[in-house]
């Protein structure tokens, strides 16, 4: 897998969805729409309540953005390829993957990249532009940094999480209902941890890392209180992403090892 | 009509046959209950807002998520494939109305969800979180009307969109926005009654709120007497204008789908 | 040199069981229980650089879990296998660069764009040189003819174009050897007959080594003289078209006109097949004497108005073997 062969498949993807623009440029906004109904309910309800466990609405839209915004980047490289592996593998579409002489999970996951992110992208950006400069933050460039590496590392543990979902085709053959109970999981994470009691926040951080994706680096940035990590320990928070995501692409690789013994 | 049920019972089987997504389910809702259940004793506490207590929210979150997994709305993703495949045509000569056959179908699902999802993880928020009584019998039948309702609405609004998609053929469009409204207007998460006063009227005069706020208003005695059965009887309005839209819209359809060979 | 070597090759799959009717359903709520299923059964035979072999077996033979295992899709259960030197799943990637793969009923084109952009793609995939591009390219363009549609979208092909398309794209990184799973299945003649011609021409021109799998028996007559038989996963023929013929017996057909009613005519090993007035179709097996002994005695005896003698074709031979097979199958189960 090299970043020619990306650059070509990059420029093919977008060459097939501008075959069908109208359509692209429709679900896109429809997405937009979807999403917009999530940050109004969510506004509406500062709107009664003014803040949620201290958090102010654009403080939590700013938590909320982080979210989406990671999830897209995370999910263009995963969440459908993911969810289609289960036929592909039962169809044995996939096995036309294994004959390239490419590495199967970098040219399946590249091969699926899901330019439709786009319109998360909008959404989750602007409210973000939006939240930082409602909040009239004191930045210093080291926060920036802080911002794009915890995003990036955002990212690649939902990529992770869903690679792992993914792979489970492999062994288990049906993984939807593992992925809805990952997007149920994941609306944990759309309102502050300490909502919650201490067994979730324990579950969200170091069983399934869902708080690293946006709270913690939220809180980090907005000085708010984070319970169970202690503050010198928040500048390694955008690197649990990096070890969370290889860690699932073993995972990947070896149960699709795994398939090539058992066979389809 | 025994054909008809036939097709409930297969929905039914054909569910039946995945044991691990059980389990998962009954977490999966837990989860959505828990977070609201949480969400809701952060703002209220003890105390109440406006008159509502934090039992009330947690039966009304209980209900709304309990009630979400019924809804027919997923009905119009079902047309969409057989539209995508082709098999809309060999549905269509079938000797039988295929509106009637993705309402049974539909209702097959839900009666699947009842039993396997539905109805244990009722007991499981009860044990865990604790649920009110329904606030007097004539709420009670009141809001098994009122779940009749939604079902029905959600059904004709999932119709509605793919039937829309002759059209358009962007089904994954027509749904994310529908979704988008539903998440809003149906009053599911955040109840009307703390909307805003601009949007609470918005939401009222839209037919998303049956989905979720009216039947568990209804069941909380939030709502009584000739305003709940006023509302019961709006619905059924709801229920009639959508008939009449999707019977237009589906001899349209139809037409077209004749026309145009598939 | 062997270019595949296949020792011992044994593949056995799990396969769920699930509960029919409703009780059914509960209960694989409950359980889960397996068979194991042998697809490939100790198979070996080896195949040399230029050949070009035809694996052929009824459904379910185990071909295409053959296939899979050489090109390292698949590890075998147990066995030996080397495919260009090397253990096929171990160096999947390295060998890739050196095979081509067809799969009949498994596309590898962009749907939604023209041909010409797989293409391209795979040139990017296999790091492909743009001369060797260019010569692969305008080879397959002018023996396949693709000129006509290579802009085209490929959902606009029709079966046939895309499978030369399929075809011209698995031989672009100049593979050693080529795998063609039903390479002509839903074919019409006409686009049958030219990958064959194709196929013909790259395994005697390019040394590219051919080995497909096929239920038209023509693939094989026309493309490989070599073929491997296989029924219930195991191999039960390997040699030249010729070979199996002699093995089954030398059968020939043959159509008599006469002249007048001739009765029944008694002879060793000839049997009457089929009867349309005076012409009769016999089917004769060898024996002591030669077709041409037969036909003269016959003329001798008879008014014979024309005679016609046809060696059976390969595809009825085949046919044969496997009611053989068949057979011997029943027999050996009524022994056991």
């Amino acid at each position: 897998m090299t970043i020619q062969l990306f650059g070509k498949l990059v420029r093919l993807l977008m060459k097939e969805r501008m075959a069908y623009r109208a359509d692209f440029i429709l679900s896109a906004f429809a997405q937009i729409i979807s999403y917009a109904g999530d940050y109004i309910v969510i506004w509406l309800f500062i709107e009664q309540f003014h803040n949620l466990a201290g958090w102010t609405w654009p403080e939590i839209a700013f938590l909320y953005s982080i979210g989406l915004f990671s999830y897209a980047i995370g999910a263009s490289f995963s969440f459908v390829q993911m969810r289609e592996l289960e036929g592909q593998v039962k169809q044995g579409t996939f096995e036309t993957i294994l004959i390239k002489p490419v590495n199967p999970y970098f040219y399946f996951v590249s091969r699926g990249f899901n330019l439709a992110y786009i319109a998360h992208i909008a959404i989750s950006g602007s409210v973000l532009i939006w939240a930082m400069i409602k909040l009239g933050l004191q930045w210093t460039w080291l926060d920036y940094v802080y911002l794009i590496l915890a995003l990036i590392g955002g990212a690649l543990i939902q990529a992770g999480l869903l690679t792992a979902i993914g792979a489970m085709s492999f062994i288990w053959v049906r993984t939807g209902f593992l992925f809805s109970l990952f997007f149920r999981l994941k609306d944990f994470i759309s309102y502050p941890l300490p909502i919650f009691g201490s067994f979730v926040q324990l579950l969200l951080t170091v069983g399934v890392p869902l708080a690293f994706i946006n709270f913690y680096p939220a809180a980090f940035l907005l000085s708010k209180e984070a319970l169970l990590i202690p503050q010198w320990a928040m500048w390694a928070v955008p690197a649990v992403g990096p070890v969370c995501y290889w860690i699932s692409y073993r995972f990947w690789m070896y149960s699709a090892n795994k398939y090539q013994g058992a066979g389809g | 009509m025994i054909t008809y049920f036939m097709f409930s019972v297969k929905a039914f089987t054909n569910q039946l046959a995945y044991r691990a997504e059980v389990w998962l389910r009954l977490l999966g809702n837990f989860v959505t209950i828990l977070i609201q259940v949480e969400i809701w004793k952060a703002v209220i506490g003890s105390g109440n807002v406006d008159g509502v207590t934090v039992e009330q929210m947690i039966t009304y979150s209980v209900i709304n998520t309990l009630l979400s997994a019924l809804l027919l709305n997923g009905v119009s993703s079902k047309v969409d494939d057989s539209l995508k495949s082709g098999g809309i045509a060999s549905e269509l000569v079938r000797p039988l109305s295929y509106p009637l056959y993705l309402l049974f179908d539909g209702l097959g699902n839900s009666i699947y969800q009842l039993t396997f999802t539905v109805a244990p993880s009722f007991l499981i928020a009860w044990l865990f979180f604790g649920i009110l009584p329904p606030s007097s019998a004539a709420n009670f039948i009141a809001f098994l009307g009122a779940l009749i309702i939604a079902l029905i609405v959600s059904f004709l609004l999932g119709y509605f969109i793919s039937l829309l998609a002759f059209w358009f053929m962007n089904h994954f469009a027509l749904s994310w926005t529908l979704n988008g409204l539903i998440t809003v207007f149906s009053g599911s998460f955040l109840p009307i009654w703390f909307f805003p006063h601009y949007w609470a009227s918005l939401a009222k005069a839209l037919p998303f709120q049956y989905m979720g706020y009216v039947p568990a208003t209804i069941y909380l005695g939030k709502m009584t007497g000739t305003q709940m059965w006023q509302t019961l009887a709006l619905g059924m309005g709801w229920i009639a204008a959508l008939l009449v839209l999707v019977q237009w819209l589906w001899a349209r359809a139809v037409r077209r789908l004749v026309i145009q060979g598939g | 040199m062997d270019i595949i070597s296949v020792n011992g090759i044994t593949k056995t799959y799990r396969q769920y069981r699930r509960f029919p009717g409703l009780i059914g359903s509960v209960r694989s709520l409950l359980t889960r229980q397996y068979t194991e299923e042998t697809a490939v059964r100790d198979i070996s035979f080896s195949i040399r650089e230029g050949e070009a072999v035809g694996y052929l077996g009824p459904n379910g033979a185990g071909k295409s879990t053959m296939i899979k295992m050489m090109t390292g899709i698949l590890v075998p259960t147990a066995g030996e296998m080397h495919i260009l030197g090397s253990v096929p799943h171990e160096a999947r990637k390295m060998n890739a660069q050196h095979i081509g793969v067809v799969f009949g009923q498994r596309s590898q084109l962009w749907w939604d764009l023209p041909v010409m952009d797989s293409f391209e793609l795979h040139k990017y995939i296999y790091k492909i040189s743009a001369p060797t591009y260019q010569n692969n390219l305008k080879f397959c363009m002018e023996l396949l003819s693709l000129r006509d549609f290579i802009h085209k979208p490929v959902r606009q092909l029709s079966l046939g174009q895309r499978m030369r398309v399929e075809i011209a794209m698995a031989l672009l990184h100049d593979p050693k050897l080529l795998f063609l799973d039903e390479p002509t299945i839903g074919l019409d003649v006409m686009a049958k007959d030219q990958i064959r011609q194709f196929l013909r021409t790259v395994n005697r021109d390019k040394k590219v080594t051919i080995l497909l799998t096929t239920h038209d028996m023509k693939d094989l007559e026309e493309i490989c003289p070599r073929m491997i038989v296989v029924n219930k996963g195991t191999l039960v023929y390997d040699g030249s078209v010729l070979k199996l013929r002699d093995r089954l017996g030398d059968e020939r057909r043959v159509v008599i006109d006469f002249r007048e009613e001739p009765g029944t005519i008694e002879f060793p090993g000839l049997t009457l097949l089929q009867e349309e007035g005076l012409r009769k179709t016999y089917l004769f097996a060898r024996g002591e004497s030669t077709v041409f002994e037969l036909v003269s005695r016959i003329a001798s005896q008879y008014p014979v108005e024309d005679a016609s003698i046809e060696s059976e074709d390969i595809e009825s031979l085949i046919r044969r073997y496997y009611q053989q097979l068949a057979l011997d199958d029943m027999r050996n189960r009524d022994i056991g």
